[in-house]
């Protein structure tokens, strides 16, 4: 293909932008606002499922071992526990320990602790588990075989809240699927039928072309290059928003609630989706511009 | 150059719109097609074009059997006819320069040829001096010139011509009938689908009459 045919491709595609702004700016409208929800999806699902990860990795059970266990009782059980698939590692904290720890947490508070006579604090065996068992399902056999252990006298982790936390992940999933997929659907409906205004506006000029003897290869490529152009544009105004929207959303999480969250770190898109959203977008122009181009071109 | 054997044709409501046609137009010619409003002149230019496709009988032009045509074909028979209308078919939105080059541009030619072209074109049908006029700033006669310059800027072996003097008045269409008599007398084969049997007789050397998707004038 010669350079001056490009140019003209190129011409043609930005003078039919340029004369339809309206209908282009809706499409491109309409491309931003599908890929955008689609990204946010997927922005939220990381980024939970990084939260999701990265606590479970934190995840410690502390298994509270009965007063009067001696330490021969005591070396066993954590044979025991070390023993089990899940464990991966098992740490004893002494009574003695335990009010260290809880004195330093207080720090100038520990006055409070001043007037014990007894050390109220029970021994422990503070267990994390391998990373493969991190789930709900797991954590609760894991928990009920330990509590069967004589010398345990209870056992505690955030079981309730993991099992909230994995079953809202699983419906934000569930919700982004299937609203993505309405919005896909619709999303072409809108460009075939924004591309086919587009057409029928410029109805005059393909009958011309017709009527001179231009081919329908010549009649469509400025057609695909505007639908093309539109998804490009569509996909990088969606990446920009939801960037943008991302470093504030950023900056205020972490000025506000840095204290709760502690060094939690949240995840734009990983590059390789930014690339899929952009040819995601080019996909929804040039497809819906085919859709719409076919029955124009019969003779 | 143009022929016709026992051509049928009937649109999908079931109307006929002609019936048996056969001619043979030969390089050169300059043929008139009269007849009412229904006779079928329209058709019969359009199945010339490939815009409408025959029911039955054979049309060559050029060597071409149009009944055998690809789809994909037509665009290049087309580079070889020339076609004006009634109603122009002008892009408004473009100067007289403008439109004449589109017709060059979306078939690829060279950018220094188009040039050359279109201004030699324009030179022909009288308008060289209004070449930054968009169509709504023309008279009816200087747009009908376009059209022809535009039909004939690709330099085509037959030009057709639907009416083309439909919306024009008495003065003007002389005009532009000497027009298509000179694109005529530089060798351009010309078709002009037409009501006025006047003009017909002025300047047809061939004249073919249609009554009711009939041919009924004494055929050779």
């Amino acid at each position: 293909m010669s350079f001056y045919r490009l140019v003209y491709f190129f011409r043609e595609a930005f003078q039919g932008i340029k004369h339809n702004r309206f209908t282009h700016l809706v499409t491109i409208g309409t491309i931003t606002f599908a890929l955008l929800t689609f990204a946010i999806f997927i922005v939220t699902v990381t980024n939970l499922n990084q939260i999701f990860d990265e606590w479970g990795k934190r995840i410690h059970l502390i298994a509270y071992l009965d007063k009067n266990t001696n330490a021969e009782e005591i070396k066993k059980v954590r044979e025991r526990i070390a023993t089990l698939p899940q464990t991966k590692n098992v740490t004893y904290v002494s009574k003695e320990r335990a009010l260290t720890i809880l004195k330093e947490s207080l720090k100038n508070q520990d006055g409070m602790l001043e007037n014990l006579d007894e050390n109220p604090l029970p021994a422990s065996l503070e267990i994390t588990l391998k990373e493969a068992y991190n789930n709900p399902q797991s954590l609760k056999t894991f928990v009920a075989e330990v509590k069967r252990i004589d010398t345990i006298s209870d056992v505690e982790y955030g079981q309730e809240w993991l099992e909230r936390f994995s079953a809202f992940i699983s419906i934000v999933k569930l919700v982004g699927v299937s609203i993505g997929g309405f919005l896909f659907l619709a999303t072409i409906l809108i460009i075939s039928n924004a591309i086919k205004l587009t057409i029928y506006s410029r109805r005059e000029e393909i009958e011309i072309m017709k009527l001179v003897g231009a081919t329908n290869f010549f009649i469509q490529v400025p057609f695909f290059l505007e639908g093309f152009i539109q998804g490009l544009c569509g996909s990088l105004l969606a990446l920009g928003i939801l960037y943008v929207s991302y470093k504030i959303l950023i900056s205020k999480i972490i000025s506000d609630y840095s204290l709760y969250l502690g060094a939690l770190n949240l995840i734009f898109l990983p590059q390789k989706l930014v690339i899929i959203l952009i040819f995601f977008g080019i996909i929804l122009g040039v497809f819906g511009c085919a859709l719409s181009m076919g029955r124009f071109l019969k003779t | 150059m143009i022929q016709m054997f026992n051509v049928y044709k009937v649109y999908p409501n079931n109307h006929p719109a002609l019936t048996d046609i056969s001619l043979h137009i030969k390089k050169g010619d300059f043929v008139f097609i009269t007849g009412p409003s229904g006779a079928g002149k329209t058709t019969l230019i359009k199945l010339i074009f490939c815009a409408e496709r025959s029911t039955r009988g054979q049309i060559i032009v050029q060597g071409i059997n149009l009944a055998k045509i690809k789809e994909s074909r037509i665009a290049y028979l087309r580079r070889k006819i020339g076609v004006v209308f009634q109603d122009f078919k002008l892009l408004n939105s473009r100067t007289a320069y403008e439109n004449v080059v589109f017709a060059l541009e979306v078939i690829g030619t060279r950018r220094r040829e188009i040039k050359r072209k279109a201004w030699q074109v324009l030179k022909l049908v009288g308008l060289q001096n209004r070449l930054d006029a968009t169509p709504l700033g023309l008279s009816g006669g200087e747009q009908q010139r376009i059209a022809i310059a535009r039909a004939i800027v690709n330099n085509p072996t037959i030009l057709l011509a639907d009416e083309p003097t439909g919306n024009l008045d008495s003065e003007i269409t002389q005009d532009v009938m000497e027009l298509f008599k000179s694109i005529n007398d530089r060798g351009t084969t010309v078709v002009i689908a037409t009501h006025n049997k006047n003009l017909a007789s002025q300047y047809a050397n061939k004249h073919i009459i249609l009554d009711k998707g009939m041919r009924i004038d004494a055929q050779e």
